[in-house]
């Protein structure tokens, strides 16, 4: 047996048809090429991002057994020393997103098989995309209801972008704001393609 | 008469270093830079802009604030241009609306001298008799009626739709809206500070030229507002609609913004209004607010000779600016009694020109030929709303600047929940209780003084800032409102025999008013209704304060007595490509779709999904490609994209008692590794949707639902989980997993390489379910029999199906692998009898009726709809899906779906699924008949379109395959 299956982005066809790169891009490389642009709006693929979700009364204590931090509250999120970070997305329900590498816990999490009392694994193959530059939070007010020009939100948003159920989150790095968004990937090429025009749009009329 | 640009001065709006060349009506004209299209034909001499919308009588300028509708247009792409606010664009090619056959020609024309027969509510008193010549008449109204047209033949745009979020809006840019904006940020909340105009300064820019200290007060506060961190200013910008929660609607020439705030600060300030009196819409009558506009924003001389209308003391600052740029001001008639002059009147005297106090124009005099003011005719006032007719002069004149009052622009604080009182002292609506978080500030809140309105808006402004939390301070004291009204409290001095209009838009007279009362409408809000004033598209900015005084002194009440009509959001006119927006429709995608691209196949919207629903084969029929597809799954191997299947986990110690109150078969005896159909009913006992429900441990299950059902199923199992308080885990995992079916003789054979377990028949049979890896990646490999054939459907995470879909056609290459749709999908299904959940069912279809009576358990406690169930069971079946094939002679034409089974003239069923051509050689399909037709070998009739019935037997399911060996 000599195939290996490969994770693809739903957004390689439209990101390469784009002849911009054949993104996804590495996310760790996302970030830096991202701090560097000078456009004002950039906006990446960056599906790659492993993501794991977990779900349960137990998922909280699943994750202090392997010394993942558990954010506190509802829609917070902490950062893991491996890189990465853990997104309370409910109560009871947690999304891991790893940056470059799946992480010890992988295995753990791979042997989560419904047998557990109080904990279930969820795959998550989530689409994420990076929207940064400082007409960024211009796009997303084209399409969502929420303010992300105020630089109070610094916790995950689920929100509805061009009608979309769409996670954001806005965080920075190397004083540059990044907007992660993560949706569903059945609609990755719809979301994909409204923001790519209204990100045209913004650079063109400002 | 030819007018043209006035010197230079500093404060003009225009750029005369970028002359702009457009067209009128056919006719070439030059404006400039900063024009707005109205202003830059008043330069050019031209007079007539539009035609009225009912006598179609020529109108000329009115307001210049958009608060008419003399001056709209069209340019070929938009309709319904505002002339007063547009700004000029090079290359224009404008015409005016509401006209047939051009702007002089107008086919209409004639319609004024019919306005005998067009009283008020004409069109309530004719045209419903006889009742046979409604669509007539209702088609001659919609081909007059209205303004622009649409032309349907031009590309739909996407306009831009944005939100925006600030702790304060301000409308108004105003000296009293800019110090409220400057106040409230000074304090530290993010302001809008929104204006219609294309610039700040409000009535500062062109009604105090000759004040002063204004100019330099209003200057000062544009710098410190445009410079300060905390305010955006959003000039040509309209305050369109102020909704619950501080959510407004603010649209400007490109997009619509949905603002949201914490407050609200309306400094919107006065519209001028109109004197009735005959002959009072000719051009050439402005406002005097329009001629200052002209002269100061604009540099353009509005008159050579003008009579200046006064019913108050700002009328006398026109005439002063008018004589300084030039027009020679004939007289000033003044409709109040005489007085000890003002220092304004004194002011006119000192410049030489002529007062009349305690007269009235009581008739604008038409030139022939062009219809515009060639002269007024003057009469002393004897009462209020009466003239003197036997001492009347003629005045020559080219214009009619017309000063007698204002109405604030109340409509931003009505809509936000703001009542108003009228005030006799300022003869003035004046704010009465406005909510929390809201304020007033400047004219609209009845303070005239430019001092004074500062003060207004810094009051406001802080009351604001403080009221939000953002400072705590003392909030200064309101500046007193005006002593002397500036609002003549009866500007109405009519001829009795003539047209004195009262609503420009719906070309309404005095007489129209004195009718409908007589009439019995002596309600403001019938009232409206009946005339239709202040329903046109300036929404009343003109008409219905006259309407108001005019409707008080019919029933002898005072203003607060007759009350005010409710004003409503939109108001001003908004673009419908505003409200449109960008018209987002969200569809999903499955991982495959780009490979079905590449593949060029044809795709059919399935609830939100777009799915392939055949591959087309150049020089093949839509017909032929899904035959040759089926054929190809019945003959070698075919791979079909399930990604829009509903796909549910369900786990938890409850999970198989949860699955067994859901569905009508018990899956709590399911063996682990295998796998049985799902079939969901409501609690009436009626199908919702169908599936697999797969068991892969004691409390594991994945279950499949139908791609349009799968959303409310989930749904609807959340809602039962809270309500049963089901220990259970449920994960709609429809997007992050994908799913494909591999399908055909040699699906064993290419599968069997890239699996690392074995997937023979032995070891893995039909209803064979199993966790593997499939070329290294887990998945769930499941044994169904949907479309008759060895099968395999192979379900992953989303992110590798398009993987592993490129590698079974690569792998499948050397067996002619090849994909299917969903119609070669339908076909095969239909020839193994299965029917589909909302195709061959409807809202109203039970098991029993659907053939999927087998799927009921009889032995349960309890599942949604089996009470329902057990009384349906008892009463006789009204129909059964049944199969039906047409005669191999017959080669008429053949059956649709929903076309309708006929027996004695009588329906007795309904086509559900049809397919012409099969691998059978035949057609075939499945059809709702009454139970007594339903038996094989029934000869039964299908009427189709044009009314010829097609014979067709009654047939045994399935068609294909009946001991289904081919699945094993």
């Amino acid at each position: 047996m000599s195939f290996i299956l490969q994770r693809r982005s739903p957004l390689e066809e439209l990101v390469e048809s784009r002849a911009r790169r054949s993104d996804p891009l590495p996310y760790s490389e996302a970030i830096e090429t991202g701090c560097r642009t000078e456009a004002a709006v950039w906006l990446c693929d960056v599906s790659d991002l492993v993501q794991r979700g977990l779900k349960g009364p137990a998922a909280a204590d699943w994750l202090r057994e392997r010394q993942l931090p558990v954010p506190a509250d509802v829609y917070r999120c902490e950062p893991i020393d491996a890189g990465g970070r853990v997104i309370r997305v409910d109560r009871d329900e947690f999304l891991i997103e790893s940056h470059d590498a799946i992480g010890e816990f992988a295995a753990d999490w791979g042997s989560l098989d419904g047998r557990q009392e109080g904990v279930t694994r969820i795959e998550r193959h989530d689409a994420t995309f990076l929207l940064t530059g400082i007409r960024a939070a211009n796009v997303l007010a084209k399409t969502c209801g929420v303010d992300f020009h105020d630089p109070r939100l610094d916790h995950w948003v689920l929100t509805r972008v061009a009608g979309v159920s769409v996670g954001i989150l806005p965080w920075a790095s190397q004083g540059t704001t990044f907007f992660q968004c993560s949706v569903d990937p059945t609609y990755a090429r719809y979301l994909w393609e409204e923001l790519r025009e209204i990100v045209d749009e913004v650079l063109r009329r400002g | 008469m030819e007018t043209s640009r006035l010197a230079p001065h500093d404060d003009e709006w225009i750029d005369r270093s970028a002359p702009l060349d457009f067209k009128f009506e056919g006719a070439a004209y030059r404006g400039c830079q900063g024009d707005v299209v109205a202003s830059a034909l008043w330069a050019a001499g031209v007079r007539v802009v539009g035609r009225s919308f009912k006598y179609h009588r020529p109108r000329g300028i009115y307001s210049l604030a958009g608060a008419d509708v003399n001056a709209m247009f069209e340019d070929g792409r938009r309709t319904n241009l505002r002339g007063d606010v547009a700004p000029l664009v090079a290359g224009m090619n404008l015409r005016s609306v509401n006209t047939a056959g051009g702007l002089q020609r107008d086919a209409y024309r004639w319609f004024e001298r019919a306005s005998a027969l067009m009283p008020v509510g004409f069109y309530y008193k004719a045209f419903h008799t006889p009742r046979s010549l409604f669509p007539f008449y209702e088609r001659q109204m919609r081909k007059i009626a209205g303004l622009g047209r649409i032309n349907p033949q031009l590309p739909a745009e996407k306009t831009a739709k944005d939100y925006a979020h600030h702790d304060l809006l301000v409308v108004g840019g105003g000296l009293s809206g800019m110090s409220a904006a400057l106040a409230a940020a000074e304090c530290g909340a993010r302001v809008m500070l929104a204006d219609e105009q294309p610039r700040l300064g409000g009535s500062a820019a062109w009604q105090a030229r000759n004040v002063p200290d204004v100019s330099g007060w209003r200057e000062t506060l544009i710098e410190q507002v445009t410079n300060h961190p905390r305010i955006e200013v959003r000039c040509s910008t309209q305050v369109a609609g102020c909704y619950a929660d501080h959510w407004y609607a603010l649209t400007d020439a490109d997009r619509l913004t949905k603002l949201r705030t914490r407050g609200l600060i309306v400094a919107s300030g006065c519209y001028e209004q109109p004197a009735v009196f005959h002959n009072n819409d000719l051009p050439g009558v402005l406002l005097g607010s329009a001629a200052q506009r002209l002269a100061h924003l604009y540099a353009v001389k509005p008159f050579s000779t003008c009579v200046v209308l006064a019913g108050n003391d700002d009328a006398y600052q026109v005439a002063i600016d008018l004589k300084r740029v030039g027009v020679h001001v004939a007289a000033v008639v003044d409709l109040r009694p005489k007085h000890r002059p003002t220092p304004a009147e004194a002011a006119c005297d000192n410049a030489g020109i002529e007062r009349r106090p305690g007269a009235a124009i009581w008739e604008a005099v038409a030139a022939s030929g062009t219809g515009t003011v060639q002269g007024v005719r003057v009469a002393p006032v004897q009462n209020v709303g009466a003239v003197g007719r036997r001492d009347t002069t003629y005045i020559p004149c080219d214009g009619v600047a017309v000063s007698v009052g204002w109405m604030p622009v109340a409509g931003p604080l009505y809509q936000a929940g703001g009542r108003f009182t009228y005030s006799d002292q300022l003869e003035q609506l004046v704010p009465k209780s406005l909510p929390a978080t809201i304020y007033a500030a400047g004219r609209v809140n009845g303070v005239f003084e430019f001092a004074d309105r500062m003060a207004d808006g810094k009051r406001a402004g802080v009351a604001a800032a403080v009221e939000l939390g953002f400072c705590e301070t003392d909030v200064p004291a309101s500046p007193s409102r005006a002593a002397t009204p500036h609002s003549h409290p009866y500007p109405v001095y009519a001829h009795p025999k003539k047209k004195n209009f009262v609503d420009f838009d719906e070309d309404l007279q005095l007489h129209d008013f004195v009718n409908a009362h007589q009439e019995g409408y002596d309600n403001i809000e019938l009232l409206k209704r009946y005339s239709t004033f202040g329903m046109g598209p300036s929404q009343g900015k003109l008409a219905n304060m006259n309407a108001i005084r005019i409707l008080a002194r019919l029933n002898q009440a005072t203003i607060n007595e007759t009350g005010a009509t409710t004003s409503r959001p939109f108001h001003h006119p908004v673009p419908l490509r505003h409200l449109a927006g960008r018209r987002f429709h969200p569809h999903r995608c499955t991982p495959m779709h780009a490979w079905h691209q590449r593949a060029g196949a044809r795709f059919v919207h399935a609830g939100a999904w777009r799915r392939p629903e055949y591959y087309p084969v150049e020089g093949q029929t839509r017909e032929e490609s899904i035959l040759a597809e089926a054929t190809r799954v019945r003959r070698d191997v075919g791979l079909i994209d399930l990604g829009t299947l509903g796909k549910m986990f369900v786990e938890g110690p409850d999970a198989a008692t949860f699955l067994d109150r859901i569905y009508t078969d018990r899956f709590s005896k399911l063996k682990e590794g295998s796998m049985r159909y799902g079939l969901a009913c409501d609690e009436a006992g009626l199908v919702a949707d169908d599936g697999i429900v797969a068991r892969f441990g004691q409390n594991r299950f994945y279950i499949t639902a139908s791609t349009g059902g799968a959303a409310s199923l989930f749904r609807e199992m959340k809602r039962w989980a809270i309500l049963w308080r089901s220990n259970v885990n449920l994960i709609d995992a429809t997007g992050n997993w994908t799913a494909m079916n591999l399908a055909g003789p040699h699906a064993r054979q290419i599968l069997a390489d890239l699996v690392d377990i074995d997937i023979s028949s032995e070891a893995l049979p039909m209803g064979g379910v199993r966790e593997a890896k499939v070329a290294g990646v887990m998945a769930k490999i499941m044994r169904v029999g949907f479309v008759g054939e060895v099968s395999y459907e192979l379900h992953l995470p989303a992110s590798y199906g398009l993987s592993l879909w490129e590698t079974l056609m690569d792998r499948g290459a050397e067996h002619q692998i090849g994909p299917f749709g969903v119609e070669a999908q339908r076909l095969l299904r239909l020839e193994k009898g299965h029917p589909i959940v909302s195709i061959d069912t409807d809202a109203l279809t039970n098991p029993y009726e659907a053939n999927l009576g087998w799927a009921v358990a009889k032995n349960k406690e309890f599942f949604i709809g089996q009470r329902s169930l057990k009384i349906l069971k008892q009463q006789p079946p009204t129909r059964r899906l049944a199969g039906f094939e047409i005669p191999g002679h017959y080669n008429g034409p053949l059956p649709e779906e929903c076309h309708l089974i006929i027996r004695d003239q009588q329906i007795a069923g309904r086509v559900t699924s049809v397919a012409h051509r099969s691998t059978l050689g035949k057609t075939i399909g499945l059809a709702f008949l009454l139970p007594e037709l339903a038996q094989p070998g029934v000869e039964i009739a299908i009427r189709i379109d044009g009314g010829q019935l097609v014979p067709a037997t009654v047939a045994e399911l399935p068609f294909y395959d009946p001991d289904h060996a081919r699945q094993i």
